[in-house]
Parts: C-alpha cells; structure tokens; sequence
C-alpha cells in the first residue's frame, strides 16, 4: 500500500523520532551502567540498552529497506542537528533520582507515542510498535521497581528533578495540526490523547513517589512548546544533540573509527531525508 | 577519632536500599510440554525489580513461561543441615 508524499515524509518523521529516541535512550543505559549499586543493576541497564537500541537499529534498518536508503546511513552518517530526539534527553542526569525520573519520563513518552501506530493501518509499524511494547513492559518495571527503592532523600531529588525535567518532557507530543497520520490511518489515536495518558503516567508518580505529589498538582501540564518549535523533528528548531553526547553515540575519535566494525557501504554518501542534496545514485557504492 | 573519621568517609553506602532485598527464586520452561524448572535466583527490593530482572537476566532462551517467587514463600520439606532426622523419626 502506498501513501501521497505528505504522508510518507510525515511518517518518516515520527518513526525517526521513535527510532532516534530510543537510540539516545539506550545510550543513556550505556553512559550511566556504572552508576548501578548492585552487580544487578548494571546487568538490568546492559540488557535495556541492548533493547532500546536493537529497537533503533529495527527501525533504521525499516527504513534503509522501506525507502531505499543506502544501509547505515541513518546510524552513522548524520549530523547532531539532524537527530529526531525527544529534548529530554540532552541534558545528562544530575544525580540518581534524576537519572530514575529521566528514564521514566523518556519511556513512558515514547510508549504513549509509539502506541498511537501500533493498531494502525501500516502494518510494519504496527508491528514493530507491538514488538516494542511487549520489551517496554519490563524496561517499565524496572523503571517501576527502582522508583519503589529510592530513600527518603532520594524522592526530594525526584520532586526537584521532576520539575525541570517535565516542562522538556511534554511538548514532545506537539506535533502538526491536522495530523495526516490520522487521516490516512497510520495513527488511531491523537497525540493529544496520548499526551493524556502520559500525564496521567506522571500523575501516578505520586503513588511511589509521594514527595513529587505537589509538583504535578501545581500548573505542571500548563508548559507551552519552545518557539519556534520544529513539529517535525519534535525538538526545538535547529537544536542539536550536545556534543559530548553526540560523540558517546556516533564516536568521531580516531580510535574509535579504527575500532568500528567496517561497514558494507560507505558513509559518505548523502540521503534526502532531511532535505540534503542527494549524490549521483549511478555511483556506485562500496 | 582522625582513624574514625577516615572509617566514616569510607563508609559509601554502595547498595541499593539493601535493608529491603529478598531473594527470589526464578523458574521458566521453553516448551508447554516441559516441566517448570530452576533456572537460577534474583536478589531485588520489591517485586517490580525482581520480575524484570528476572526477564532480562534470564534471556538465553526463549521462555514460553517464566515465574518469579519469593524464596521465603517456600516451605520446607527436607532440609540438608538438620540433624537428618525425617519425619517423626
């Protein structure tokens, strides 16, 4: 089944925000394992991050297939101004209830998201969203049971944490109006129904966390988007990944792309996703 | 008291709420037709922690079942370590 052009680039917008949000979050897992306490701990953070990024990788992989790009040019040959993750993450956790509450907001975010597709008309996304969701359960319960275990003073940490860090989470959802994902029906469920469900996510914060109790009661969900907003990238328009962040993703040292596994084709080349100009497709590739 | 201080500093509470972990005993069977067996035992504070540790440490196969359970629910039947007595004997 084939879609008119808007809604094939809108679609490819949001699969890239899913798939870049869970690539940042993975490495989120990757650059804090070693701030686990327990030999279980980092065990539990490897095993997500092996997860969210396998759950990148599916949807690069998707699309390099589904919209002929050349392989690998999604993971290995964009900038950090080109990235569709959510603004969330930019910022590095200040300390572990900081690191907890991130997480949490991040996956609950991208499951609301992701779960507008997942009974959807595009059947690959829909499958993929159900694959998704059926991992995300667990990554959710650890996310759960870590919240349960914080200390006294680490729920304080949590409270002042939840309210820088909400404002970023929630215009993440402020998209296009109208939505052509809902006309063509790729999307049964408005983002705005899903920003519902995710607030009341965080409402339920209070429940293991009681200390944030007055920081989700207090015009919490009242947070305008940034302007000027880029609904497309879902970030504030011309915003960048940070580049210590970028560099813990796509290694630019010397030594790390000495140690990078080679790659069937070259990087080099450009794809049009982003409104790059595209290189003679004739070249041949290597 | 320079020697306490130094011991106090040193004294980095590197655990997770470890006042609070219980063990937990995992079971998982990759077949219907299979029994449930022992595969291994997770320590958690709190059950979230338990199940998900559990489903992500325990992921060589692919499980068509997986239970988690406290240790302490288990009752005891026959113990070694007792004075091998058994029963009313």
């Amino acid at each position: 089944m084939s879609y008119p052009d808007g809604v094939t680039a809108a679609l490819q917008g949001e699969l890239l925000c899913i798939a870049d949000s869970n690539w940042v979050l993975g490495h989120w897992y990757v650059n804090c394992m070693l701030n686990g306490r327990e030999l279980t701990d980092f065990t539990s953070m490897a095993g997500i991050a092996e997860e969210k990024l396998g759950h990148a990788r599916a949807l690069f992989r998707f699309m390099e297939e589904r919209y002929g790009l050349p392989e690998h040019q999604l993971e290995f040959a964009r900038s950090a101004d080109g990235v569709h993750s959510m603004a969330l993450l930019d910022a590095p956790p200040q300390n572990w209830a900081d690191f907890i509450l991130t997480l949490f907001l991040a996956d609950k975010a991208l499951w609301r998201f992701a779960d507008t597709l997942r009974k959807g008309g595009f059947a690959p996304a829909a499958n993929l969203m159900t694959r998704f969701g059926e991992e995300a359960y667990f990554h959710q319960l650890c996310i759960d049971g870590w919240l349960k275990a914080l200390d006294h003073g680490e729920r304080n940490d949590l409270a002042a944490a939840l309210a820088v860090r909400l404002p970023q989470a929630l215009p993440w959802f402020d998209g296009t109006e109208p939505d052509p994902l809902i006309d063509a029906g790729i999307r049964t469920e408005p983002l705005a129904s899903a920003r519902e469900r995710f607030e009341a996510d965080v409402r339920n914060l209070s429940e293991p966390v009681p200390s944030v109790a007055g920081v989700v009661s207090r015009h919490a969900f009242d947070g305008a988007k940034p302007i000027p907003w880029d609904a497309r990238r879902r970030r504030p328009l011309g915003s960048a990944l940070p580049p210590r962040l970028w560099e813990s993703i796509v290694p630019t040292s010397e030594a790390a792309q000495l140690a990078r596994r080679p790659l069937a084709v070259s990087i080099d080349d450009n794809i049009d996703l982003f409104g790059k100009v595209k290189k003679d497709e004739t070249e041949p590739q290597f | 008291m320079r020697r306490e201080a130094a011991t106090e500093s040193s004294v980095v509470p590197l655990g997770r709420s470890t006042s609070q972990d219980q063990q937990f005993e995992v079971f998982g069977r990759d077949q219907m037709e299979r029994p449930l067996s022992h595969i291994g035992s997770i320590v958690a504070p709190n059950q979230e922690l338990a199940v998900a540790r559990a489903r992500i440490l325990y992921s060589e196969r692919q499980w068509v079942e997986l239970r988690v359970a406290p240790a302490a629910s288990f009752m005891d039947c026959l113990q070694q370590g007792r004075d091998g007595t058994v029963g009313l004997a």
